[in-house]
C-alpha cells in the first residue's frame, strides 16, 4: 500500500472498484494515538497506584474502547461518500477526547496542552461533528427510501429481503395483500412466472439462473406503475400489488419480450446469447377475497391452468 | 446378522452423487465450501469424490451446514431441482425411461437411498392405475420434512419432465408451513397438509398403455444404480419393509428373518431410537388408514388382513394408533381422499 492509499479516504469518488478504506484510516487514527501517547509520557509522570481511581480508568476507558468500536462499524458498515466521512471523522475525534480523558486518569500532566483543556476541546468538537453528520445521515436516509419506492410497502425488514433479488419475500407480500384486505384497499395482484426457467437454469448454470432473476426483479420494479409493489414469490415466480384497474388486455407478451431483451442485454457481457425470458400472468382481484392464503392460492391456481394449456 | 444389513455408520451414500450436487448449489453463490463439509467426513482436496462413500448421518450434517450458508428459506427445494440436473446418476435415465407406474414406483423403492439419503419409500398398490409411495425416515421417526421437502421436489420434476401425464398428489404430515408458497412454486403437484401420513399418491391417466418393455440402455442405467448401490441396505428399512409386505411378523420372527436374535434386534433398533412394536404399530397403522381412505376398505376386511381376532379391538388399536375412531378420521379428510 503506497502512502497515497492511505489517505485515499479523502480523495475517494464513484467508483465500479471497491476500495479498502477500513485499513487506511485505523492507520491515520493509530498515528494519531500513538504521536499523542509519546507526547503524554514525554510530559507528564505517571500517577502512583493510590493515585489511581480504578473505577475511573475502566469507566473513562471503556467509554473510549465503545467510541472505537463505533468508528469501527461506521466504516465497515458504509461505503465511502460525504456521509461516511462525516461519521469517521466525528467519532475518530470523539474517542481521541475519550482517549485523553482516560488517559490522565494514570498520567499527570498538569502544565501541558494535553491537560484538562486539551479533552474539553475534543469531546465537544466530536459532538457537534457527529450531530451534522446525523443530519446528513436523515437526508441521505429519505432520499434512499425514494430508491426503495416500489420495492416496499411502507413497512421495512431486512429479514424478509431475498438475497438473490433484494425483493422482498412471499412473506411479505402475504402481509401487504393482507392489510390491503383489512382496510378495504382496491388492489390487484399479478403474478408473473417465468416459463421454462429451469431450462436456463440447467442449459447455463445456477448462477446464471440467480443472475436472470435479478435482472427480472430489477425491470419489474423498473416498469412497475407508480403506487406498486414488486415482491418475490419464490423461485421463478414474482408478484406485482398495485391499484386496482381496468387494465384487462393480455399482458403476458409485452412482458415477454420486454423481459427477454432486458435478460439478454444484461447478459451479453457473459457471453450468452437470446435468453427466452417468457412468462405467464396471473391477474387476481385481491378484495374478492377473504384471506391473503386464498388470494395467493388463486394466483397459483390460475398460473398451473395457463401452464397446462 | 445377515451380512448384508448394516447399521448407520456404514457408508453407503456415493458421495460424487447427491454431495456434490449440494456443493455445486452452494458454488453457485460463491458459498464456501469447507464450511459446508465440516463434519460430513469430505474433503475439498478429495473432490469430485469418485467411489467415496458417506452415511446418512454425514450427509444430514452436510445438509443442515449448507442451509446455514444459503440464508434464503429455499434451500431444501432448490436442492430437488439441482439434484434433477445431475444429482442420482443413472437413475435419472432409468426413470426417465420406464412407463410403467408399477416399474416406476419399484425403482423408486429399490433405490430410494440414491433418491434421498435419509428418506426411504414403501410402495402401495390401490388398483392396477394408482400407486401410493409412503416416505419414512432412514435415521429414525420422525420424517425429517426438510429433506421431504427435496425429495418432493425431485419426484414432482421428475414425472413432469419425462412427460408421463401421470397425476401426482402429495401428503404431508405437517400443518400447513410457514413457506407453504415454495411448495407452490417449486413441487409440480397438489399437496394436502395435516396428513395422516407422508406419501404420494400417482396415478396413470387413461390412456397410459401399460408398456413393460424395457429398452437396454434402461437396463444398463438399472445395473449401475445396483452397481453403485451395492448389496447392503440400512436396518430400519429393511425391518420396515418385512413388517410392511407381512403385518403378522413378530419380534422373534423378524429377527429370524434376518439371521440375528432377538434381542440384538432390539437392541439395534434401539441405536435408531425405534422400538419394534412403535415400528410394528407405525405399519399397521399406515396400512389400515391408506386402505381405508383411499381403497375404501371395510373395516372387518381391514381388521381380518391385519390379523385382528375381531374388529371391536381392531377399533381399539385404530383410536391408539391414530387418535380418532375410524368412522371420524374417514369424514376428517373426506375431502382430500376419494377412494378409487
Amino acid at each position: 500500500m503506497s502512502l497515497v492509499d492511505l489517505f485515499r479516504i479523502n480523495t475517494s469518488k464513484p467508483s465500479l472498484i471497491t476500495h479498502n478504506t477500513l485499513t487506511s484510516s485505523y492507520v491515520l487514527l493509530g498515528l494519531a494515538y500513538v504521536l499523542c501517547a509519546a507526547k503524554a509520557l514525554y510530559h507528564g509522570a505517571p500517577k502512583s497506584l493510590a493515585e489511581i481511581d480504578w473505577i475511573d480508568v475502566f469507566g473513562e476507558g471503556g467509554t473510549w474502547i465503545i467510541s472505537l468500536v463505533w468508528f469501527h462499524f461506521a466504516v465497515a458498515w458504509r461505503p465511502p461518500g460525504p456521509v461516511t466521512r462525516w461519521l469517521m471523522t466525528g467519532f475518530a475525534v470523539l474517542s481521541f477526547g475519550f482517549f485523553l480523558d482516560a488517559l490522565d486518569e494514570v498520567l499527570r500532566f498538569d502544565e501541558t496542552l494535553l491537560g484538562h483543556s486539551l479533552e474539553s476541546i475534543f469531546i465537544p468538537a466530536g459532538i457537534t461533528i457527529l450531530t451534522f453528520a446525523a443530519i446528513s445521515l436523515h437526508q441521505e436516509q429519505q432520499i434512499l427510501n425514494r430508491q426503495q419506492l416500489r420495492r416496499e410497502a411502507n413497512f421495512r425488514d431486512h429479514q424478509a429481503i431475498d438475497s438473490i433479488t433484494d425483493l422482498y419475500n412471499a412473506d411479505y407480500c402475504r402481509q401487504a395483500i393482507h392489510s390491503a384486505i383489512e382496510s378495504n384497499t382496491q388492489l390487484d395482484l399479478w403474478m408473473i412466472d417465468l416459463e421454462r426457467f429451469d431450462k436456463i437454469n440447467q442449459h447455463y448454470s445456477f448462477s446464471t439462473g440467480d443472475t436472470v432473476l435479478n435482472r427480472v426483479a430489477n425491470v419489474l420494479v423498473a416498469t412497475a406503475p407508480s403506487g406498486a409493489l414488486v415482491c418475490r414469490y419464490g423461485g421463478d415466480r414474482f408478484i406485482l400489488l398495485q391499484p386496482a384497474t381496468d387494465l384487462t388486455e393480455n399482458i403476458d407478451e409485452t412482458l415477454s419480450q420486454l423481459l427477454t431483451h432486458a435478460t439478454s442485454f444484461a447478459l451479453s457481457n457473459l457471453a450468452i446469447k437470446n435468453i427466452d425470458c417468457r412468462v405467464r400472468v396471473a391477474k387476481v382481484s385481491v378484495n374478492k377475497f377473504n384471506t391473503a392464503e386464498a388470494v395467493l392460492a388463486q394466483a397459483n391456481a390460475v398460473i398451473i391452468e395457463k401452464k397446462q394449456c | 446378522m445377515l451380512n448384508t444389513i448394516t447399521l448407520l455408520d456404514e457408508k453407503l451414500i456415493p458421495a460424487w452423487q447427491q454431495p456434490v450436487s449440494v456443493l455445486d448449489l452452494l458454488a453457485a453463490r460463491q458459498l464456501n465450501l469447507e464450511t459446508a463439509l465440516l463434519g460430513s467426513s469430505l474433503f475439498l482436496s478429495d473432490a469430485p469424490f469418485t467411489g467415496h462413500k458417506i452415511n446418512p448421518i454425514q450427509f444430514q450434517q452436510l445438509l443442515q451446514s449448507a442451509q446455514k450458508l444459503w440464508r434464503d428459506q429455499d434451500f431444501y427445494f432448490q436442492l430437488g431441482h439441482r439434484l434433477l440436473a445431475n444429482g442420482i446418476g443413472p437413475l435419472k435415465d432409468a426413470l426417465y425411461h420406464v412407463h410403467s407406474l408399477a416399474q416406476w414406483t419399484d425403482l423408486v423403492g429399490e433405490f430410494a437411498l440414491l433418491l434421498s439419503p435419509t428418506i426411504y419409500c414403501r410402495d402401495y398398490t390401490i388398483n392396477a392405475h394408482e400407486r401410493f409411495l409412503l416416505f419414512s425416515s432412514n435415521i429414525g421417526l420422525p420424517l425429517n420434512s426438510l429433506q421431504h421437502r427435496t425429495l418432493l421436489v425431485l419426484i414432482s420434476q421428475l414425472i413432469k419432465r419425462s412427460e408421463k401425464n401421470w397425476r401426482v398428489e402429495f401428503y404431508l404430515s405437517e400443518n400447513t408451513p410457514s413457506d407453504v408458497d415454495q411448495f407452490y412454486v417449486h413441487v409440480a403437484g397438489k399437496c394436502y397438509f395435516s396428513s395422516p401420513f407422508n406419501g404420494v399418491r400417482i396415478r396413470q391417466t387413461q390412456n397410459n398403455n401399460d408398456d413393460h418393455h424395457m429398452d437396454i440402455s434402461t437396463q444398463v442405467a438399472i445395473n449401475q444404480c445396483r452397481d453403485t448401490l451395492g448389496e447392503k441396505r440400512y436396518l430400519l428399512p429393511y425391518v420396515a419393509e418385512l413388517l410392511w409386505s407381512n403385518h403378522q411378523l413378530t419380534l422373534n420372527d423378524t429377527a429370524e428373518h434376518i439371521d440375528t436374535s432377538p434381542a440384538t434386534l432390539k437392541r439395534k433398533l434401539a441405536s435408531h431410537r425405534v422400538s419394534f412394536q412403535a415400528l410394528s404399530d407405525q405399519m399397521k397403522a399406515e396400512r389400515a388408514v391408506i386402505e381405508l381412505l383411499l381403497k375404501g376398505t371395510s373395516l372387518e376386511q381391514i381388521s381380518t388382513s391385519l390379523c385382528f381376532h375381531d374388529s371391536s379391538n381392531f377399533r381399539r388399536a385404530f383410536k391408539r394408533w391414530t387418535g380418532m375412531t375410524p368412522s371420524s378420521l374417514k369424514s376428517a379428510y373426506r375431502g382430500i381422499f376419494e377412494p378409487s
